[in-house]
């Protein structure tokens, strides 16, 4: 498994995580609103990565193929995204809270670092751990 | 004319034009990685994934708070 499989795992995972606490928040507490905006910009958020993924490897593998009409990054298209966010937060105040969609936002891109973290943590330990193995068989 | 209207306006151009000119960066540096070494592929793409999240964190957020402005909400 390539290292961004395993970043894309560990973000869906986590991602479902606050998923289900945000609906457990928006099912037995007052803080509905908050709730669904937290929900609905965490969703925008899991798709601008997701597409951001798809479209640099479409551009990879262009490059590769030396195709001349070359794709964009889908800038705009993830931009639409988070407009439409705030214009449904905008449109329905007594549904979607917007206090909770800007954080929601940010979700995704905060889960990428904690992954790469996370991956270059248990990355790192075996090799360590190979280095000091290599270095006890040549004493 | 309102400020609100400019203030968001500048908020949505700067993080846009930084997004730009970050996204731009970080694209042609990956490929010129992977021109120089296609076997770290992989690695390559998972660290500039990475990196383009972190470049569009700011500029996301930034629209997303410019929009908010400009309606009025915040």
């Amino acid at each position: 498994m390539d290292e961004w499989a395993w970043y894309r795992r560990f973000i869906l995972i986590l991602s479902c995580a606050f998923y289900g606490a945000s609906l457990l928040l928006w099912l037995f507490t007052p803080l509905k609103s908050f709730a669904a905006g937290f929900i609905l910009g965490g969703l925008i958020s899991l798709y601008n990565i997701l597409y951001l993924a798809r479209r640099v490897r479409i551009i990879h593998e262009q490059a590769a193929w030396a195709v001349p009409r070359r794709a964009g990054s889908g800038f705009v298209n993830r931009v639409l995204m988070v407009a439409f966010g705030v214009i449904l937060a905008y449109r329905f105040p007594e549904q979607i809270d917007y206090r909770g969609l800007a954080p929601g936002l940010a979700l995704g891109y905060i889960l990428m670092v904690i992954a790469a973290c996370r991956y270059n943590k248990k990355e790192r330990l075996p090799r360590e751990g190979r280095e000091i193995l290599g270095n006890h068989s040549e004493n | 004319m309102d400020l609100s209207v400019i203030a968001g306006g500048i908020m949505i151009a700067f993080g846009a034009l930084a997004a730009g000119i970050g996204n731009g960066v970080l694209f042609s540096r990956y490929l010129e990685g992977i021109a120089r070494q296609p076997e770290a592929r992989g690695t390559l793409f998972g660290q500039a994934m990475v990196t383009l999240g972190l470049v569009e964190a700011l500029p996301i957020i930034s629209i997303a708070f410019g929009l908010l402005v400009l309606f009025g909400v915040i």
